[in-house]
């Protein structure tokens, strides 16, 4: 497990190290505590679009994909409806480039009208190809309008529809850089070869002179419980239909979220867990099933999604999902497939991860809370009891606390 | 932050492609091995010369790999998928034109539970009569799912049109193809090619003295005769006469483009140099193509060149998805860089960053570690010694000159080669 150092800054920039000298490597992450929950409703999509604007110049850098690859960096960055995430990979000779490049963009960007406009049309270019015009595209996005009534999760990180994109002006992206990026609602991670003095200097040499911003305050409030069955059902021009259904669940917070998170790996972690092995290979009646726990930070959700055979219908595909359930919740489970569980939770953590993996994931558990969730996420999944999962089967298992998508091929 | 010093850049210091050695089981079988014995994982590669090249219908190999998993002498597909779980074994298999790879990756203390099983799975398939029919038809739904794809029809479509409509790396099935295929076609093609003689073993991560007794204890007793497949002749290409093809999707929004032509194999001398020309024009980020149509253009969210080896030739291909309506634009400018290249040096400015962030890039490749097999595979499949690959790109990376690219492109870089393929709406 890897020793993660710590230290903040004056300014409230937090800063987290992992030294790997294996490597040739440093790999420079700077996470934002700003997502699409963040948004406006009528103006979504906006943290994604600010997201492709930080690589438009800042203030003393008119290119930063220039500079880092000048530096033989490599760099990226992802939105979520929670974060906004930027990681740099750079030979260990090149590490202060990314700290001048991370920090001149937290300090000020340039906020020229040419990267605007170009940039509005990418990301535009990028809801087509990524939802628009894919089979199944928008599936999520239908799931959360159905799961979410108040809750900004409602709507998916690209956003709801490309006006909202296609209408951002320059005071837009003023306000929400002024209101966001800050040292004091960021965490920096760096990982690789690379020593945690050396960090240090680099920090506090790069990021101590940018000011404390204000931060805008989350107005929203907690999405509130939901009580009653909900339903939504589309035809669209897919090959085949697919049926979804949600259940709200412990929240990344909550002290049951590791029990959730084995409960769907008792249900699909591989070939031979519970869905794919009734429903795919003995009863013949779904080509893929699967379920998996959600990934937004506030509100956990439950998964299960499967493409019936083409000879079943969709309302028979939905009542064996719920048999399987009903089954679940009347039954103990055995301490070999506790153990298998276990046993390949560890296999896939022990796989050795890459350096821009680990400093992202020490960030978002810093962000949760604290770093040293990431070593001890093993441990946390692996004492999870079977008759919890059982218990919280039947608590989370009930219609009242379900929405189902019907996803049909067009008639 | 008024007036600040840039840091000033460092060149990146040389990082060697790790050691690796090569072993023989007991009969004679090859274990090619990149060790990494302080971590407590391994990943075995067992490669079986057993790819499309040596099929008589299609899917029938991709279909004899794809049934391995569903069952093997003392296992059904339930009690086989349930073992291989319960030691965390992830398991994947995959054919391509030359071979099948059957790949096992398991926490090391593992292994020797493991090994026995894929010697039963590679050479014992029950190819049970049942599971064949559930995993075609998800098959067939797979391919009806990726051709609701624009980049995947457009693809499809660009590989006929390099290649010809008949030849190995373009046949591709159709949906009624499934219907063609049946258990016998399996069970012969499984005993023509999946033979002792055939396979090697590629592995990475820990390998000790224990994980290799175990190894040559599973699969070194096995008779090998001198039947091995020979290797075949990669037939030649026959490029089609049309230039551009259009394959129509209803209701798209967005065009895919894929435009490529055949190019020089990856033995031949001047390849990594060619291989450093396709980089400057649609390599990265920052590279021409990206520069011009999606930073400056906006046509598209992105824009890549590849250049793609086979055996004995390769491809330059060029990929992208855009609004339909700036379809033919964005072919006109792919066009205009290709012949900026040809008729003007690349800047030095240029030059120097380009060769910075692939020299940052290989020393991403070579310090991949454990996941390294793969890569190390393809190249030996190609008779190519991996290390002195890299370290030749690393040598190309630091001395090729922008008069060396210019030739370069004049010789290769030939528009009236180039297949345009469009797959969405005209």
């Amino acid at each position: 497990m890897p020793i993660i150092n710590k230290f903040a800054l004056d300014n409230g920039l937090k800063v987290l190290h992992v030294e790997d000298k294996s490597t040739p490597l440093v790999a420079v992450n700077i996470l934002y505590n700003v997502g699409a929950k963040d948004e406006k409703e009528s103006h979504t999509g906006f943290a994604h679009l600010m997201e492709h604007l930080m690589f438009g110049g800042s203030i003393n850098v008119p290119n930063f994909d220039d500079v880092m690859q000048n530096a033989g960096g490599e760099n990226n960055a992802w939105t979520t409806n929670d974060i906004t995430n930027f990681y740099d990979i750079v030979p260990k000779e090149n590490v202060e480039t990314a700290f001048y490049l991370e920090a001149d963009r937290m300090y000020s960007l340039c906020f020229s009208e040419q990267s605007l406009k170009v940039q509005r049309q990418v990301v535009c270019e990028e809801f087509k190809q990524r939802n628009l015009n894919r089979p199944y595209g928008d599936v999520e996005e239908l799931i959360r309008e159905m799961a979410f009534k108040k809750h900004p999760y409602k709507w998916v990180t690209i956003g709801k529809e490309l006006s909202h994109i296609q209408n951002t002006t320059m005071d837009d992206v003023k306000d929400w850089f002024f209101s966001h990026y800050a040292p004091n609602n960021a965490i920096l991670s760096v990982v690789g070869n690379i020593t945690f003095e050396e960090i240090k200097v680099l920090a506090h040499k790069w990021f101590s002179a940018i000011p404390v911003r204000k931060i805008a305050e989350r107005a929203y409030l907690p999405e509130p419980v939901q009580t009653e069955p909900r339903r939504t059902r589309v035809e669209r021009d897919v090959p085949n239909d697919l049926i979804c259904k949600i259940y709200h669940a412990p929240n990344i917070k909550h002290k049951d979220y590791y029990t959730s998170d084995f409960l769907t790996d008792i249900f699909s972690y591989s070939k031979s867990s519970r869905l794919n092995k009734h429903l795919v290979m003995q009863k013949n009646k779904f080509i893929q099933i699967d379920s998996h726990i959600g990934s937004l930070d506030e509100e956990g959700l439950v998964y299960i999604k499967g493409i019936p055979e083409k000879n079943v219908s969709i309302e028979e595909a939905e009542q064996l999902i719920l048999e399987e359930i009903e089954q679940f919740k009347n039954s103990t489970i055995e301490e070999k497939e506790m153990q298998k569980v276990r046993n390949g939770f560890e296999s896939d953590k022990l796989y050795p991860a890459t350096i821009n993996d680990v400093a992202y994931d020490i960030a978002y558990y810093e962000l949760l809370g604290d770093c040293e969730l990431y070593n001890q996420r093993i441990e946390k999944h692996n004492s999870v009891k079977a008759e919890d999962i059982i218990t919280l089967a039947k608590k989370i298992f009930v219609p009242e606390n379900c929405s189902t998508l019907q996803y049909c091929k067009k008639s | 932050m008024n007036a600040i010093k840039p840091p000033i850049i460092q060149e990146p210091g040389f990082f060697q492609f790790p050691d690796y050695q090569d072993y023989r089981l007991d009969n004679g079988i090859v274990v090619h091995c990149i060790p990494f014995n302080s971590l407590d994982y391994t990943n075995v590669l067992l490669s079986v010369k057993a790819g499309t090249q040596c099929q008589s219908k299609l899917l029938q190999a991709s279909s004899t790999s794809r049934m391995l998993r569903e069952g093997c002498v003392g296992f059904t597909s339930e009690e086989l998928a349930e073992e291989l779980d319960y030691y965390g074994t992830s398991y994947h298999a995959a054919t391509s034109a030359l071979s099948t790879e059957v790949m096992i990756s398991s926490v090391s203390r593992h292994l020797p539970k493991m090994l026995p099983l894929l010697n039963s799975i590679v050479f014992h398939p029950t190819f049970p009569e049942r599971e064949f029919g559930i995993t075609r038809e998800i098959g067939r739904q797979n391919l009806i799912h990726s051709m609701q794809e624009v980049s995947f029809l457009a693809n499809r479509q660009l590989k006929t049109m390099m290649f010809g409509e008949e030849h190995i790396y373009s046949k591709s099935a159709s949906p009624d193809d499934y219907d063609q295929i049946v258990l016998a076609d399996l069970v012969d093609y499984h005993k023509s090619y999946y033979l002792p003689e055939n396979i090697e073993f590629f592995v990475s991560g820990c390998f000790s003295d224990k994980e290799f007794n175990a190894l040559n204890e599973s699969f070194g007793k096995l008779q090998c005769t001198n039947n091995a497949v020979p290797d075949l002749a990669e037939p030649a290409p026959e490029t089609v006469a049309d230039v551009r093809r259009f394959c129509e999707k209803e209701g798209c929004l967005q065009n895919a483009v894929s435009m490529g032509c055949v190019s020089i194999a990856q033995q031949h001398p001047d390849f990594l140099k060619l291989k450093l020309l396709v980089s400057i024009l649609g390599g990265f980020f920052g590279s021409r193509l990206m520069s011009n149509i999606r930073e400056d253009k906006g046509y598209t969210y992105g824009i890549y060149a590849q250049l793609v080896a086979y055996s004995n030739m390769s491809t330059i291909v060029i990929s992208s998805q855009t609004a339909v309506e700036h379809t033919d634009a964005l072919i006109a400018e792919v066009y205009k860089e290709m012949e900026r290249l040809i008729n003007e040096p690349v800047p030095e400015e240029e030059l120097e960053m380009v060769k910075s962030y692939y020299s940052g890039m290989y020393l991403q490749q070579v310090s991949k570690g454990i996941d390294l097999v793969s890569d190390y595979r393809v190249k030996a499949l190609n008779k190519i010694d991996a290390k002195t690959y890299y370290s030749q790109w690393w040598n190309v990376l630091h001395s090729t000159t922008a008069d060396e690219l210019l030739q370069i492109a004049k010789k290769y870089l030939k528009p009236e080669a180039f297949r345009v393929s469009v797959a969405g709406k005209r």
